[in-house]
């Protein structure tokens, strides 16, 4: 059969296939119940976490149906609906649906004077509505004299005895009613009847073939007829259908991702919601738009293989739609050929001399045949006569009658219909269907008011609708009242923006207004009743009126009015306005969005005052905790710090002891001096690692989930724990199976084949990890940390394979689930969960898409034979590397003694004189110390491994504990050689590794990198704790790639550079940034956040000449080599002077035996050890720098040098042997402001990471958790430049957050974590910020 | 393509005008007529677009009194947009904060004030014509925004009588 019939005598006339099948004896519940029957556990409903199954849904409504019935509903009756969505409303549909009855749908945004006219009009038997909506409805009704509504409520209560059934249903009973704007000036009723609905529904599913296995979105109103394709299709197959909850349907970025997460795969839409979507929906298969024009754009973006997309077209009087087109990228749009039993026909627009088809080609008046050709209008009939036809051309009794539907078409070669437009005086508003008619009839209506006539004008580029009136009686009602009125019984889009009254209304010969002339009238605004603005009656019109009059001077503010059409509004304007109102506490939700969502003045203000009803966002008030407690808690943490001091001392006191014990009579062998030397170190590393452990469970048990007072006994119990677990060497079990036997035995629980690159764990007994999951390098699992003065403690848990990049953080409670990936650098805040198979990124992290599986290689097995083997591996890898790297100690310590020996006159009994003596030994034997493990670790690194290159291999393979073995090496000379970051030395150090480090490069503390895959141009900069390259583990293969940053790039502060980045010239990575991919970034480029965006433009520093920044003269160099040298040896001379003067002095105590003697010593050297620390570099700060202060100064100058150097001597010594300790006491403050910080009363500080001293100001109370920094410098173009970082009362910072300097969070604020707040920026006070970079949360 | 208009003109005549050039040009450009370049439809406030084979054509139009500019890109979206600078904005801090984020919002308050207004237009045009280039709606700025948009290159444009027009013009692929 063929699909289209032409007539061939009747050529612009088209016929559907012809399917007798499809037309049966029905209605809607027939095809409802006969599905409900096939399929009754399937789902039917989905609606949030509520799924309904055709089965029960049919039990609820039968319970609608029969309380219904009882109630005297009977088939042919109306019944009104008026539901917000959801699924009681879908229940009552079919609950009244099941009664026989026709139901009478209304959008939940009608006026309810609306919905009284139209029950009134059609006759209603009764409305149904929920809880809520009776109050509204209730008075109008008895008004009228109708009945009361019915309640969702009351129809769906269960019953005890099954109610009644329906009786027959003929299919020329209604099904439904549908109101659109009538020219009359009421609304005017559209019937459909069972038996065209029931027909549609089947016509139109044998083109789209929507299945019993798709999943339909349900998004539209029902009192918009798309919804039967919707609901009714489905359910006549079978289908399920998802409701989305109200406020996704018009978001475009969160709608799309709903649809795919729940696996939609039939989207009927109008095409401005789908050009609107942001993003692809993978799971679609079917598209089907409809009611309105489709851009053939629209058809380029969505088509792809396996997915069809059609275009239907057709008047509510029509039933639904009544052809159909499937459309195809690059063809063009049409709305193709009638479906089955429908036809289509073009006329001659002039009907006064009879109706007469024109020739194919030309354009006329499109009508529609068939089934689904409605009656006629609800009591309307001489409008029913102008529009439904006898059909003269009809075949058969199905297309007895003809629709004229009023749209321009033209029928090309192809037999597919063009739609052109309107045809007769309906007016398109906002894309609404308006007959100016209706509101000439409302205006007259009015009191006062006789004469009528209402236009739509195009001035200055505005549509506006503009009325013409002459009053009938004095005085004439005011404008603003008429607009009132109106906007009581219309929609806001029919409301006149502009009303002029007449003394007289022109008119043509004919009696009819000469409309010609009206729009011939120049439009007056400026004085006259229409020019006042409305008065605003809220408090949110009140605010909305006011910035509107500041927007638009001298334009009268109507609540009519459209924000872009009749103010002239643009998007820059609409920008300025939600701004501007957002600047209003109350309003501080409002979004840009709401003004290009509402568009009128009226319904904007509504949008306001409900974000202003919700409860405001400030961060609620809090106490801070009494000064009492806090230095309880103060004195008993200060009783154990001196212990604290000595526990870490004692890692290299007691080798130093034993060393000294062995030698210095001449009979003594150095051999055996240097073997027990070797011994007491791995003891006593080994002791570190016991006590901890032991520390931990019996200080503090098994921490318990949940919310403790700061300064509290817990507080205490963890603090301690958590300083003697930090206090262990753990960088040396890093990357290995001791790391994940570390953290079990401090309480962690951690699955089979699970691998940790390096972490932070703040509360072990509440992290779970499952097994083969993958977690890189620098970790923090912040699950304890401070705020609002409680100590907030709470579980992270890991499921099974799931990945955790490298740089992230997680606070407790949080959760990933199986599988799931969190991408480098990204922040998962308290309660969070990353779902199954999920990709999350960024800071906060957000989702990215589901994580494709197939990209993982297959997960190798591996023998227990063999992992005991590689045990067996790591553990001997990390003693030797240990003892390895504590080797080169020994020539230092026989060079000073040699010293001490061939100048005795230096020997005294003075400690502060031997205290001298062997600082000034020292240095030249640190130098020796420096240079042993220098050439110590390039031999192990030549001598030992091969060179690694870029690919993919297992986790358990020589490749990966080669790996692990240069990290190792790293890691452990890096012990001592901290100090050679960002010096000038650092590059030959990188070189001497195996990376390739251009001329003038600039490196700081870089972490993670693969020396033999590393390649730093010339001239780049990497500043502060930079994760630079390091490797990619996930599903049991670790991938290694080449990470170059090219010529005169920089890497911002904190910044994360994933493996396999190639930086081109020249590009700028800000503080704490992800490195984009490298598709995306371009030389030149500044690119910023986590995730990364690029930034328009960035902010040069000029001025300095390049011998301060990239060209230093040679006396430059040498000047700052100088001061480096001495920053890198400083910190271990210290180390060794104090250690042989203690060891010097408590050497006769223990040969003679008096242990005790020993203990106390060590206890009040290592107290002194730690205060002289502290008071070395505070001296030297205030005598080399004085105060900083905000300044800007080129890298190449002594000032830079020094202001480096304390900031190194203050990490080396400073920070390891006292300040640490001081974390989470009520003394780091007291320290601080030693060295020049304003820090206020009761400042919780778990962080040491100052640097500028002077310029960090933190009011009193606030809360600055672990790894968090107020950043008060940045290298930017090779110049530092320091400024303030203002931090207010009661602010709380969460973990690895910093401040930019110039920046100020004010009082009460909470930052996220993983924040950054940008240089500058004010943070306001009480509000709640998160992200890199920080944006409202 | 800068097209003057009469610097008092309706807005419907000034959209008429650049239209009907712009179709002139296009007509050029395809080596084809003016007739199949059709109307250029589309609402106001929606971007035009032409009917295939040249549906992949990318067209952006921006309009100020006195001056409209047109982007074409035979292949694939664009965006431009253009700014006349006149009375200096007062909420400029709040609008850059608000809508182009906290990175740009500093570099913004980072400049000399004698700057910040043409430095404020030069942002916001670029912002604006990525928006246009993807079809997107304003919207306050978010990461997830600023990642959409990352995927715009794009160019500031030296506008006639330099010093009072700003314009910027973005493209994705």
């Amino acid at each position: 059969m063929p699909s289209v019939i032409s007539s061939p005598a009747n050529p612009s006339r088209l016929l559907g296939p012809i399917r007798p099948e499809l037309i049966r004896r029905e209605c809607l519940a027939d095809l409802f119940e006969a599905t409900a029957r096939r399929r009754p556990d399937h789902p039917a409903l989905i609606f949030g976490d509520g799924v309904l199954s055709y089965g029960e849904l049919d039990a609820l409504a039968d319970r609608v149906a029969g309380r219904l019935i009882e109630a005297g509903v009977r088939p042919g009756q109306i019944v009104g609906l008026w539901l917000p969505r959801g699924l009681d409303l879908l229940t009552m549909q079919l609950g009244i649906a099941k009664t026989g009855a026709a139901w009478l749908p209304f959008d939940a945004e009608t006026p309810p004077e609306r919905i009284a006219i139209c029950l009134e009009d059609a006759h209603a038997a009764g409305l149904v509505v929920d809880a809520a909506g009776v109050d509204r409805v209730a008075d109008l009704l008895a008004a009228q004299g109708a009945s009361p509504p019915w309640t969702a409520e009351f129809l769906a209560a269960p019953t005890a005895i099954p109610g009644p059934r329906r009786p027959d249903v003929t299919p020329d009973q209604p099904a439904y009613v549908i109101y659109t704007s009538g020219s009359t000036g009421k609304p005017k009723g559209i019937r459909i009847d069972q038996g065209a609905i029931c027909h549609f529904l089947r016509s139109e599913n044998a083109m789209l073939g929507v299945g019993e296995d798709d999943r339909v979105y349900q998004g539209f109103s029902l009192a918009f007829d798309m919804s039967f394709e919707e609901i009714w299709i489905s359910y006549l197959v079978g289908a399920t259908l998802w409701l989305a909850p109200r406020e996704l349907c018009a978001d475009p970025e969160a709608l799309p991702l709903a649809l795919n997460e729940q696996r939609i795969t039939v989207l009927h839409a109008v095409p401005t919601l789908l050009a609107l979507f942001a993003r692809e929906v993978d799971s679609l298969r079917l598209i089907n738009l409809g009611g309105e024009a489709c851009p053939p754009a629209l058809v380029e973006r969505w088509a792809r293989p396996g997915r069809r997309i059609f275009n239907t077209y057709g008047p509510t009087e029509a039933t639904v739609s009544a052809s159909l087109a499937e459309l195809h990228a690059g063809q063009p749009v049409t709305i193709g050929r009638p479906l089955p039993n429908y036809g289509l026909l073009v006329i001659d627009p002039a009907v006064e001399n009879g109706l007469r088809l024109l020739p194919r080609g030309e354009s006329g008046e499109l009508c529609i045949t068939g089934p689904g050709v409605a009656t006629a209008y609800l009591g309307r009939p001489e409008l029913s006569a102008e529009k439904f036809l006898v059909n003269p051309w009809a075949d058969s009794p199905r297309d007895a009658r003809l629709y004229r539907t009023g749209d321009l078409a033209r029928i090309d070669d192809d037999g597919c219909v063009h739609c052109l437009g309107r045809t007769d005086d309906q007016v398109k508003i906002r894309g609404f269907r308006v007959e100016l008619g209706e509101i000439e009839a409302a205006l007259c209506r009015r009191p006062g008011v006789g004469t009528a006539a209402v236009l739509l004008r195009h001035d200055d580029g505005i549509e506006r609708l503009v009325a013409y009136l002459v009053a009938e009686s004095e005085p004439a009602p005011t404008p603003g009242a008429l607009r009132g009125a109106l906007a009581e019984s219309l929609p806001p889009y029919m409301v006149p923006v502009h009303l002029e009254f007449l003394p007289e209304m022109p008119r043509l010969t004919s009696g009819k207004i000469d409309r010609k002339a009206l729009r011939a009238r120049p439009l007056v605004f400026s004085s006259g009743g229409s020019g006042v603005s409305d008065i605003p009656e809220t408090p949110a019109e009140t605010a909305l009126f006011a910035e509107l009059a500041t927007l638009f001077p001298g334009q009268p503010i109507h609540r009519a009015a459209d924000f872009f059409a009749d103010l002239g509004g643009h998007s820059l304007f609409a920008a300025r306005l939600a701004s501007a109102l957002r600047a209003h506490p109350a309003f501080a939700r409002f979004t840009v969005r709401d003004v290009y969502k509402y568009r009128g003045i009226g319904r904007i203000a509504e949008a306001l005052a409900e974000c202003g009803a919700q409860a405001p966002s400030a961060e609620p008030e809090w106490t801070p905790p009494d000064t009492r407690r806090r230095w309880l808690c103060g004195a008993a943490q200060a009783a154990t710090i001196p212990g604290l001091i000595v526990l870490r001392m004692a890692q290299w006191l007691a080798p130093f002891f034993a060393y000294h014990f062995f030698t210095g009579d001449p009979d003594d062998s150095l051999a055996l001096a240097v073997a027990v030397s070797v011994a007491v170190f791995v003891l006593a590393t080994g002791a570190e690692f016991a006590i901890a452990v032991a520390a931990k469970w019996v200080l503090l048990g098994r921490l318990q989930p949940g919310r403790y007072p700061l300064w509290g006994a817990t507080y205490f119990r963890w603090w301690l724990a958590d300083r003697l677990i930090e206090g262990a060497p753990v960088y040396m079990l890093g990357g290995s199976p001791l790391l994940i036997w570390w953290l079990r035995a401090l309480g962690a629980q951690i699955g089979e084949e699970t691998i940790i690159g390096s972490v932070t764990m703040r509360g072990h007994d509440l992290v779970r990890i499952g097994d083969r999951v993958s977690i890189g390098n620098a970790v923090n699992f912040e699950n304890v940390r401070v705020e609002r003065g409680q100590l907030l403690v709470g579980p992270i848990t890991v499921a099974d394979t799931a990945y955790v990049g490298s740089y992230s953080v997680l606070e407790g409670n949080t959760h990933l689930a199986e599988g799931a990936h969190l991408d480098g650098q990204s922040a998962l805040s308290d309660g969070t969960t990353v779902p199954a198979g999920r990709f999350w990124l960024g800071s906060p992290a957000r989702d990215g898409g589901a994580f494709d599986v197939s990209a993982l290689k297959p997960r190798p097995a591996v023998s227990r034979c063999y992992r005991a083997w590689e045990n067996l591996f790591f553990a001997t890898g990390c003693l030797a590397t240990a003892v390895l790297f504590f080797m080169p100690v020994f020539p230092t310590f026989i060079l000073i003694d040699w010293l001490d020996d061939i100048y005795p006159w230096l020997q005294s009994d003075r400690i502060e004189l031997q205290l001298i003596k062997y600082f000034v030994l020292a240095f030249p034997a640190t130098a020796v110390l420096i240079v042993c493990t220098v050439l110590l670790s390039a031999g192990l690194r030549w001598s030992l491994h091969p060179r690694l290159h870029a690919g993919s291999w297992p986790i358990h393979s020589g490749t990966y504990r080669c790996r692990w073995l240069v990290n190792q090496i790293q890691e452990a000379s890096l012990n001592v050689l901290h100090g050679v970051y960002a010096t000038v030395y650092a590059p030959w150090w990188y070189r001497l590794l195996g990376a390739q480090v251009g001329r003038d490069a600039e490196i700081s503390t870089a972490q993670g990198l693969i020396p033999d895959l590393l390649n730093l141009g010339d001239e780049t900069f990497i500043a502060d704790a930079v994760m630079l390259g390091d490797e990619e583990i996930d599903g049991g293969w670790m991938t290694m790639q080449p990470t170059v940053v090219s010529r005169r790039s920089f890497v911002g502060n904190g910044a994360y550079v994933p493996d396999g980045t190639v930086l081109p010239e020249n590009v700028l990575i800000g503080v704490h940034s992800r490195v984009p991919d490298n598709a995306v970034i371009h030389s030149g480029e500044t690119w910023l956040g986590s995730p990364p965006v690029r930034l328009p433009a960035r902010e040069q520093t000029a001025g300095f000449p390049e011998n301060l920044t990239f060209r230093p003269s040679p006396r430059r160099r040498i000047g700052r080599g100088a001061v480096e040298a001495f920053r890198i040896v400083t910190p271990h001379a210290a180390v060794i002077a104090v250690g042989y003067t203690t060891v010097l002095n408590i050497m006769p105590l223990a040969e003679a035996g008096q242990w005790g003697a020993v203990v106390w010593t060590l206890n009040v050297a290592g107290l002194l050890y730690g205060i002289g620390a502290f008071a070395f570099v505070a001296l030297l700060k205030w005598v080399l720098i004085g105060r900083y202060d905000r300044r800007a100064q080129p890298m190449w100058t002594p000032f830079v040098w020094f202001s480096e150097a304390i900031t190194n001597l203050y990490e080396g010594i400073t920070v390891p042997y006292f300040m640490s300790y001081l974390r989470g006491t009520p003394l780091l403050p007291l320290a601080f402001r030693l060295l020049g910080s304003r820090v206020g009363h009761g400042v919780y500080l778990d962080t040491t990471d100052f640097t500028e001293f002077d310029c960090v100001h933190i009011g009193d109370y606030s809360e600055l958790n672990a790894l968090s920094c107020p950043q008060t410098h940045l290298f930017e173009d090779r110049v530092m430049k320091i400024d303030h970082v203002r931090i207010g009362r009661l602010v709380s910072i969460s973990p690895r957050s910093a401040v930019l300097y110039s920046a100020e969070v004010a009082d009460g604020a909470r930052l996220g974590p993983l924040t950054l707040v940008m240089k500058g920026e004010r943070i306001p006070d009480r509000s709640h910020w998160h992200g890199i970079p920080a944006a409202p949360a | 393509m800068a097209i003057p208009t009469p610097a008092d003109a309706r807005r419907e005549t000034v959209r008429r005008i650049v239209r009907q050039t712009l179709a002139e040009r296009l007509a050029e450009l395809l080596d084809t007529n003016v007739e199949a370049i059709g109307s250029l439809g589309g609402p106001p406030g929606r971007a035009p677009c032409l009917a295939a084979p040249w549906s992949r054509v990318g067209l952006s139009l921006s309009h100020e009194p006195g001056l409209s500019l047109a982007a074409v890109r035979l292949h694939g979206p664009v965006g431009i947009d253009l700014f006349r600078l006149g009375t200096a904005l007062p909420d400029l801090e709040r609008l850059s904060r608000d809508y182009l984020g906290p990175a740009t919002a500093a570099m913004l308050a980072a400049q000399p004030d004698a700057e910040r207004q043409t430095a404020f237009a030069k942002a916001w045009t670029t912002h604006e014509a990525r928006l246009k280039c993807l079809g997107l709606a304003l919207d306050e700025w978010s990461p997830t925004l600023a990642r959409h948009l990352a995927r715009c290159r794009t160019a500031s444009l030296t506008a006639p009588e330099n010093g009072h027009w700003v314009a910027a013009l973005a493209i994705a692929d």
